[in-house]
């Protein structure tokens, strides 16, 4: 059970940035500060539980929806509200006008004229410009919807960015393959080296192995990476914040309170930024991995 | 676009099996383990009270099935109905920026040429017209030379007859001056002869002017 005494405890901070089944909202809104997500399913039974070497590594399988999942059907919603009127003024081939529409535009082609073109070669660059496109924006609103108050940053839990980075992995595989062909895309993950038959025979299967290692970890790597951006962020914004619950029984609060509150203004300014430069990130090192795939060496 | 969607269905079927998978793994292993994890997460959800998990890099399988499925339908839907049309809507402006640029070049091309044929023309014209004048002015000098001579040989021609006029009718003036001349001794001699000549005399001096006559005319 957590000490929800102590304002520094591990439990009660991640348990303000993690997943929950509830919004925390102020007590005006909800009994206890907490409001309930609606399941589909009652029971909190796990359906099926998995027992890996880290303990609570993998959280049990319960279809139970969560704070996060309903933010993402916002976001999602957020940005089909935001791109398909969009889509249609583009269409009909008028100038740009307007604030959102050009502030709209001037990410969609930075995406596509300085991440998506560069990357992976004008030829190739549209077919893949979509999925670019999406986890560009999806990425992004997930993260900013955490800058919301008494909302969360889907892309703050594993599984989220997790889920991402496997899309994208797939999507480099599956180009690699589809260009290179099933063999010639494997292979092609040895670089060519001239190297006498007896070494060659030793050393490409390791140099394999440790190119195709690298593709995992590669894609791990993309996906902790945003983890790790948004948790973090968020767990320094709730750490300034509990300053002020900490000295509230003392003297020191006068002082502690108007800090931490710039402090975490401040932060959150740092957080907005932070909140587009990992999306631009996870889009161009995706990006980045497509054109590999498609363009070896 | 079709290899695209194909690959993340199979993505998405596949985070889905895999984190299923990973979930179902354990129930197939044993009942212990089962019951065990049950009883742990039995206070879990319900209240929110239980211990809190506290890894920041747990998965949650549901949210990740739940990110896949999102994500790919908002890329299907985004992809019909906001990526398509803004892709072809970009291309189209951008060519016809492209054709409205070469066609400004080569309008503005055509009219520095036509510029320089003008210029061409005008400077032919320029120097046609003063050729013209330059012709006018010597063919007015010309006739004006010729004029000036008609008119002076026209003027010594009537000097020349009215001098001539003037002599004719001069030597007529002598003539007839000397008529009279003749005519008033003639009578004055007459006068002074009739007083003195008689009768036969007068008959032989009309007798002899008579004989004069024919010979004056």
């Amino acid at each position: 059970m957590a000490d929800h005494d102590d304002p520094f405890d591990a439990g009660h901070l991640i348990g303000h940035v993690k997943d929950a089944e509830y919004f925390e909202v102020p007590h005006a809104f909800a009994l206890d500060g907490k409001l309930k997500v609606p399941q589909i399913r009652e029971s909190s039974e796990p359906i099926a539980t998995v027992q890996v070497p880290i303990e609570g590594l993998v959280e049990p399988f319960d279809l139970r929806i969560t704070k996060f999942m309903c933010l993402e059907v916002i976001g999602a919603i957020i940005l089909v509200v935001l791109f398909v009127p969009l889509a249609n003024k583009i269409r009909s081939g008028g100038r740009p006008m307007g604030r959102l529409w050009n502030l709209l535009e001037a990410m969609l082609l930075f995406i596509r004229d300085e991440v998506a073109r560069p990357a992976i070669g004008k030829h190739d660059a549209d077919k893949f410009l979509p999925f670019l496109w999406t986890v560009f924006f999806f990425v992004l609103i997930c993260n900013l919807l955490g800058m919301v108050p008494w909302a969360g940053s889907p892309t703050g839990a594993f599984a989220t960015p997790g889920a991402l980075a496997l899309m994208t992995f797939s999507v480099v595989v599956g180009a690699g393959m589809a260009k290179m062909g099933p063999v010639g895309f494997w292979t092609g993950q040895v670089p060519h080296m001239d190297l006498p038959f007896v070494l060659a025979i030793l050393l490409k299967p390791m140099i394999f192995a440790i190119e195709v290692l690298g593709l995992f970890i590669k894609h791990f790597v993309l996906a902790v990476r945003l983890l790790a951006n948004m948790m973090a962020g968020h767990l320094v914004l709730a750490v300034l914040i509990a300053f002020i619950a900490a000295s509230a029984k003392s003297f020191a609060f006068v002082g502690v309170a108007p800090a931490s509150i710039l402090g975490a203004t401040a932060l959150s300014m740092l957080e907005l930024f932070v909140a587009f430069l990992q999306a631009y990130i996870f889009c161009f090192l995706s990006a980045l991995f497509i054109g590999m795939a498609v363009h070896p060496h | 676009m079709k290899t695209l969607l194909n690959i993340l269905a199979i993505a998405a079927i596949l985070v889905g099996t895999s984190s299923l998978a990973l979930a179902a793994d354990e129930p197939a292993g044993g009942h212990d383990a089962t019951t065990a994890h049950a009883a742990d997460g039995h206070g879990h959800g319900a209240e929110g009270h239980a211990e809190p998990n506290t890894n920041p890099l747990s998965i949650d399988p549901d949210l990740a099935i739940c990110t896949a499925i999102v994500f790919v339908l908002l890329l299907l839907f985004l992809g019909k109905f906001a990526w398509r049309p803004i892709m072809a809507g970009l291309e189209k402006r951008e060519s016809s920026i492209a054709e409205n640029i070469q066609a400004a070049e080569e309008s503005a091309a055509k009219a520095a040429q036509q510029l320089e044929q003008y210029e061409k023309r005008l400077a032919a014209a320029a120097e046609e017209a003063s050729q013209i004048v330059a012709n006018a002015q010597r063919e007015a000098e010309t006739r004006r030379q010729q004029i000036v001579a008609e008119a002076e040989a026209a003027a010594a021609k009537e000097r020349e007859r009215a001098i001539e006029d003037i002599k004719i009718a001069k030597n007529a003036a002598l003539s007839q001056i000397a008529e009279a001349s003749v005519n008033t001794a003639v009578g004055l001699a007459s006068n002074i002869v009739r007083r003195e000549i008689k009768a036969s005399d007068h008959s032989q001096l009309i007798k002899d002017a008579l004989d004069q006559f024919p010979s004056r005319n």
